[in-house]
């Protein structure tokens, strides 16, 4: 059993109860603010956000025309030589399989369909120009 | 939903059923694919999803299982991505089930949606039942209609394939173009007629070719051995429909047939460099692949520079010489491949080469041509029927402007022969007189008393053993058939006895 597996099998022992609010990046947690807003305008509906378990966290959980969506939100500023989505390695899917698959498992709903989303953001100066991208399906585990 | 789709694989030279199974459910999306596929067929998941959507095919994300049934046979290559890309659509309701029924479904996908032909289709067409349809890659379509089994359709895209199983396109029926039989190892510009001198060794060539035998040309270095070999495949008939299906399958397997390339029917020449590894000339590999020995079924096996083969390569022969077939057994399985093939050797008859030549002196020492021709062992030298020496050319006949005898007048006289043994052996299921089997020996190969006498002082001589008194008979069996005589004469029996010139050590007093 792999690390992130030892601790996702902690977290349904014992599920944390309390979470904190965001996440302690202050360009992370503005960057998920703005792309929670930009999906309700695409016509998501959100369920939940900031998921945390020990094994890992998922940004925003939502659905989208019938399927349950795990998004995962990259924000940077505009002085980066890469696209925010790239940080979305086989380590990092690996973790958001693990923990959707116990937040599915809790609200049994394991036979639904689901997919898994990425938003970026790259922020600018201006609150009205941020360059935000959303890449449905980004990824098979 | 699940979907089923029929496919085939291949195990040896002959095909099996493999039924794909397909199942798109809810869950998180994935792709897997079960039922021990090697990692060629684990890749197929990627190629059949980018060929699905480069197809205009929608494709939402839902956890997909596919299994290759029986689950217990390992499943290698790409064969099995147009079935598996059918089943998606099936399981996600673009198809219907029942329009896959009676379909053998078989090809590679390319990301673009477009076919690809596969290795081993003749074999995986001929376990195809007759009621049955076979869906092939277009160019794979002429070689899956050499047998006429079942219908066979040739697609070209992806797109083609599902129109085609919805209803809305036709198809026909694959006529077979019998004109792509390939005709590709006769070189025309090869000719008997080339190669002064050595009569001597022509007319052997033309008895080995005559009855299947296997040949060991030795010689000097530059007298013509190569040349002789090379001219042999010009010489032979063109193989009957059981043996071109048998080579086409063994050459289709090992991926040698090329589009469009339907059956093999001239016998194939297989020319092996000596820095040949056990797997390439024996068959094995991870996907016990047929070696060499083969590919040259029902063909020629030339093998140049004999002694400079690896030893154990050389003794490798031996089993494949006399059973005409090879078992590969390795941790992954076992196969048996046919190797009914006809060796031509040739080899120097020392290190330095010139130790028979009349002129120029040998510079090796007696142990160190000893140690050259021990590399060459009883066993094997003895399943070697004929022998021969190639003898250096003088001037004269080296200037000699007559033309030799054209190749297609020696191909005449080696086709008269083969027809008398074919009829003379049709009821026995054989072709040819290497191929006697022990017990028709004394039914076939009779001999006058004269003949019997000689050939009597000759073993107890020469001390020859049990083989090689079997092979002296069968090799004066077809020096008979070329006389044209029904009884085995003391010409034949002395001429024979002459083919087996390292049996009788000439060189090495």
């Amino acid at each position: 059993m792999s690390r992130p597996e030892r601790q996702a099998e902690a977290d349904i022992q014992k599920p944390k109860t309390e979470r904190t609010g965001g996440s302690m990046n202050k360009t992370g947690s503005l960057g998920e603010r703005i792309a929670v807003k930009h999906l309700k305008k695409c016509g998501y509906k959100i369920i939940e956000t900031n998921f945390k378990l020990k094994c890992g966290e998922i940004d925003i959980i939502g659905k989208d025309n019938n399927y349950i969506c795990f998004i995962e939100v990259k924000t940077q500023t505009s002085n980066e030589f890469k696209q925010p989505f790239e940080e979305v390695d086989y380590f990092k899917q690996e973790k958001l399989r693990l923990t959707a698959e116990i937040w599915l498992t809790m609200r049994n709903l394991c036979d639904s369909a689901c997919r898994f989303d990425i938003v970026s953001v790259i922020l600018s100066d201006n609150p009205h120009s941020h360059n935000i991208k959303v890449i449905k399906d980004a990824f098979w585990v | 939903m699940l979907a089923k789709v029929e496919s085939r694989s291949t195990h040896g030279i002959k095909g099996y059923r493999v039924d794909v199974e397909v199942d798109a459910s809810g869950g998180l999306p994935s792709f897997s694919i079960v039922g021990l596929p090697d990692t060629s067929c684990r890749e197929s998941a990627k190629r059949v999803i980018s060929a699905i959507r480069n197809s205009d095919f929608s494709f939402n994300a839902s956890k997909i299982t596919a299994n290759l049934a029986p689950a217990n046979i390992k499943k290698e290559g790409a064969c099995f991505d147009l079935a598996i890309a059918t089943g998606i659509l099936t399981a996600k309701g673009i198809l219907s089930q029942d329009a896959l029924h009676n379909t053998v479904i078989c090809g590679e996908l390319s990301l673009d949606g477009t076919i690809r032909p596969v290795n081993g289709i003749l074999p995986r067409a001929m376990s195809v039942e007759k009621n049955k349809t076979f869906i092939v890659p277009l160019s794979n379509a002429n070689e899956a209609t050499v047998v006429k089994e079942c219908d066979v359709i040739g697609v070209s895209t992806l797109n083609q394939l599902i129109s085609f199983l919805k209803g809305e396109i036709k198809l026909d029926y694959y006529k077979r173009n019998p004109k792509h039989e390939r005709k590709d190892n006769i070189n025309n510009c090869l000719d008997f007629a080339d190669v002064k001198g050595n009569q001597h060794a022509k007319r052997a060539i033309e008895i080995a070719a005559a009855g299947s035998h296997n040949i060991l040309l030795i010689g000097p270095p530059g007298e013509g051995k190569t040349m002789l070999a090379q001219r042999i495949p010009v010489i032979l008939d063109d193989m009957n429909y059981d043996e071109a299906i048998e080579t086409t399958k063994i050459h289709s397997i090992a991926g040698l047939t090329k589009n469009n390339d339907s059956l093999i029917t001239n016998r194939p020449f297989r020319s092996l460099h000596h820095s040949i590894s056990d797997a390439g000339m024996l068959g094995g590999g991870v996907t016990l692949q047929p070696g060499e020995i083969s590919l040259a079924h029902n063909g020629i096996l030339f093998m140049d520079e004999l002694p400079e083969f690896k030893r154990n390569i050389l003794e490798g022969l031996r089993q494949p010489l006399e059973d005409g077939k090879i078992l590969i057994t390795r941790v992954s399985g076992s196969v048996e491949y046919p190797a009914k093939f006809m060796l031509i050797a040739a080899m120097n008859p020392c290190p330095c080469g010139y130790l028979t030549h009349p002129i120029k002196e040998c510079k090796c020492t007696p142990p160190l041509i000893q140690r050259y021709l021990n590399k060459i062992s009883g066993p094997l030298l003895d399943r070697i029927d004929i022998q021969i020496e190639v003898a250096p050319l003088k001037y004269s006949q080296l200037t000699d402007t007559n033309k030799a005898e054209a190749s297609s007048e020696i191909k005449k006289r080696v086709l008269a022969a083969k027809k008398i043994q074919k009829q003379k052996y049709k009821s026995i299921g054989i072709i040819s007189n290497s191929q006697l089997h022990p017990k028709y020996m004394d039914k076939f190969c009779v001999l006058t008393d004269e003949a019997q006498k000689l050939l009597k002082i000759a073993i107890t001589e020469l001390s020859l053993s049990a083989r090689a008194y079997d092979k002296i008979r069968k090799v004066a069996r077809t020096i008979a058939d070329m006389d044209n005589k029904e009884l085995i004469e003391a010409v034949h029996i002395s001429e024979a006895i002459g083919y087996r010139s390292l049996d009788r050590n000439l060189w090495l007093e």
